[in-house]
């Protein structure tokens, strides 16, 4: 057979030319903190500097800092497992970590074992993140932006009601086996808390007030009231900080048990006999803080949802498969 | 009127000034005496042309002194593709040349590339007679998956067992031994793979001056797709030689369920010196 080369492609010139040749000596040629720049170009989009490393794409000029990096990270290679723990996918991962207003990504391995879902990073060792299988009550992918483009991330609910966001190589894989493993119908669609979107008007929107939110003891706060809206919609109830226009209660209607204005009793900050909105809901209760008739008229508004159907009735359900 | 002609005098010295402070783009190394331009084919049109000491040469744009970089995929292909152009370009006329790694910037004007050219003198004039009439060719080859796969569990007792038990259990339930099972096939053939690829280097050896086991592919081509890769190579022919190892790729292609895919020649990439020079 005969050598072609009309056969080689974009990605064979790629290889050669990014991976290969000759290198210049460190003297002469133009680098960042001591890493030249020989065809970052491409593989900055791609990944970042530990997962260059790790999977050896800066081979050839980067050998000392990759051997620097073996030897850092030498006899600390896998992750702390339990007895009987089958390891099912390993990848390089990362979780959403947002606190007010503070967003950050965590990076590390992903472990997917046959008993529970982690990152782990190497050095220092720490678990990031960890969760056991039979904890996860909803799965849901969901393009989001990274780096000023689009890529899946996965979203995973939790029995808490708590929401984790998480990203890997390959997400639609991790989605699947955590999916073959449970083995039991998980939620399809999951509340997102922490994003607010701003109803499109008169659209889902239903009421809207400027209360004050009774909002929980966190840390060494006890609790506090803070300003902000709280919005009806037909299928939920939810209240936006005003600081930072987060969401920072919410609640499907379905779930709602009461609704009632009261006197707060002994809350901080107002007296014993002010009336409050009070919201009960399978997990707790919720106190809003206002004018009086603007208490009464959102607790008029939400108790005649009640009464409303939360699921479409028949002639709503025929219209959609028409549309559809 | 002679205020003008002062400005323009000292745009000139400007340029001559920012000239010194500027880059050299290094495409590869030459052998040939002589200065001479190969036209604007270079990086973005740039005119590429030979820096030469002694008998040999470097091919070289002038540029910024920094890298080229840019998040556009595109435009980076783009980069890279003038770049081997320059390198088969340069290798047409003046034979195998030693080539350069993307955004290679020598810091200076022509002078530092001389200069640097003179110190390395000994160390280029020693590889390039050394890669004289020779040329790197890729070969890979692959497997039909299922094939192997069939084979692997054939021969396998225990696999063979296992794959019966998967078949008989429910879908959701057999997902973890069906994982397992991947794994241990995964395994087998990464076994397999090693002395497959020993084999067939061993049949290519004789007909190269060097070959090299490439360890990490990150791409397969489009029509290869539902193939399994078992083995790369990189080898370095003389030009003699490139019709007998093409025979024995041959044989290798006609075997059921192989195939071969034999690129080149390429400019000695895998094979020039990889210490910083």
């Amino acid at each position: 057979m005969e050598p072609s080369r009309l056969e080689y492609d974009i990605n064979d010139v790629l290889e050669k030319i990014l991976n290969k040749g000759l290198v210049l000596n460190a003297d002469l040629i133009i680098s960042v903190a001591g890493i030249p720049l020989i065809g970052v170009n491409l593989r900055a989009a791609i990944a970042g500097m530990e997962t260059m490393l790790e999977y050896g794409m800066m081979e050839a000029w980067d050998k000392s800092t990759r051997e620097w990096y073996d030897k850092e990270f030498a006899g600390r290679v896998e992750a702390p497992l339990s007895k009987g723990e089958e390891v099912i996918i390993r990848t390089f991962g990362s979780i959403w970590s947002s606190e007010s207003v503070i967003n950050t990504r965590k990076p590390g391995f992903l472990y997917l074992t046959n008993n529970r879902l982690f990152l782990w990073r190497k050095e220092p060792s720490e678990i990031l993140f960890e969760v056991s299988l039979d904890k996860i009550e909803g799965l849901m992918v969901k393009k989001e932006i990274h780096l000023k483009e689009e890529r899946e991330e996965l979203y995973l609910q939790f029995d808490c009601g708590e929401v984790a966001r998480i990203h890997a190589s390959n997400v639609t894989e991790l989605k699947q086996a955590i999916k073959m493993i449970i083995g039991k119908e998980l939620e399809k669609r999951i509340m997102i808390p922490s994003e607010y979107t701003p109803l499109p008007e008169g659209k889902e929107s239903i009421k809207e007030e400027k209360l004050w939110y009774l909002f929980p003891t966190q840390g060494i706060l006890g609790e506090t009231w803070r300003p902000g809206r709280l919005c009806l919609t037909n299928k939920r109830l939810f209240w936006v900080y005003r600081g930072d226009n987060q969401k920072m209660f919410e609640v499907p209607l379905d779930k709602v048990t009461g609704v009632n204005v009261k006197a707060c009793g002994s809350v901080p900050g107002i007296k014993a006999e002010d009336k409050v909105l009070n919201v009960t809901y399978e997990r707790g209760r919720a106190l809003f803080y206002g004018k009086v008739e603007k208490l009464c008229e959102m607790e008029s508004v939400i108790q005649e949802m009640f009464l409303k159907p939360l699921v479409p009735s028949i002639e709503e359900k025929v219209k959609l498969r028409l549309e559809s | 009127m002679g205020e003008g002609a002062e400005e323009s005098l000292s745009d000139v010295e400007l340029a001559r000034e920012t000239e010194v402070t500027q880059g050299r783009y290094a495409y590869c190394i030459i052998s040939g005496a002589g200065e001479m331009s190969l036209g604007n084919i270079g990086i973005e049109h740039a005119e590429a042309y030979s820096i030469s000491h002694k008998d040999i040469a470097a091919v070289v744009h002038a540029c910024q002194s920094k890298p080229y970089e840019s998040r556009d995929e595109n435009k980076v292909k783009e980069w890279i593709l003038s770049h081997n152009n320059v390198i088969d370009k340069a290798s047409e006329r003046f034979g195998t040349v030693l080539p350069f790694s993307f955004d290679a910037i020598v810091k200076g004007d022509d002078d530092a590339v001389k200069d640097w050219l003179s110190k390395g003198y000994e160390k280029f004039k020693k590889e390039l007679e050394r890669l004289r009439d020779k040329a790197e060719y890729t070969v890979q080859i692959f497997c039909d998956q299922n094939r192997l796969t069939d084979k692997i569990v054939g021969e396998n007792q225990g696999l063979r067992e296992l794959k019966e038990k998967i078949e008989k259990m429910p879908k959701r339930a057999a997902y973890l031994l069906h994982r397992k099972f991947e794994l241990q096939v995964k395994d087998i053939y990464n076994v397999m793979r090693v002395k497959l690829a020993e084999e067939f280097s061993s049949k290519i050896k004789e007909h190269v001056e060097e070959v090299k086991v490439e360890e990490k592919i990150s791409h397969v081509p489009e029509s290869y797709k539902d193939k399994k890769l078992i083995a790369a190579f990189s080898c370095l022919v003389h030009k003699e030689k490139v019709k007998s190892l093409g025979e024995v790729l041959g044989k290798i292609n006609s075997q059921e369920g192989y195939a071969v895919r034999f690129t080149g020649p390429w400019a000695p990439f895998s094979f020039v010196n990889m210490e910083e020079i």
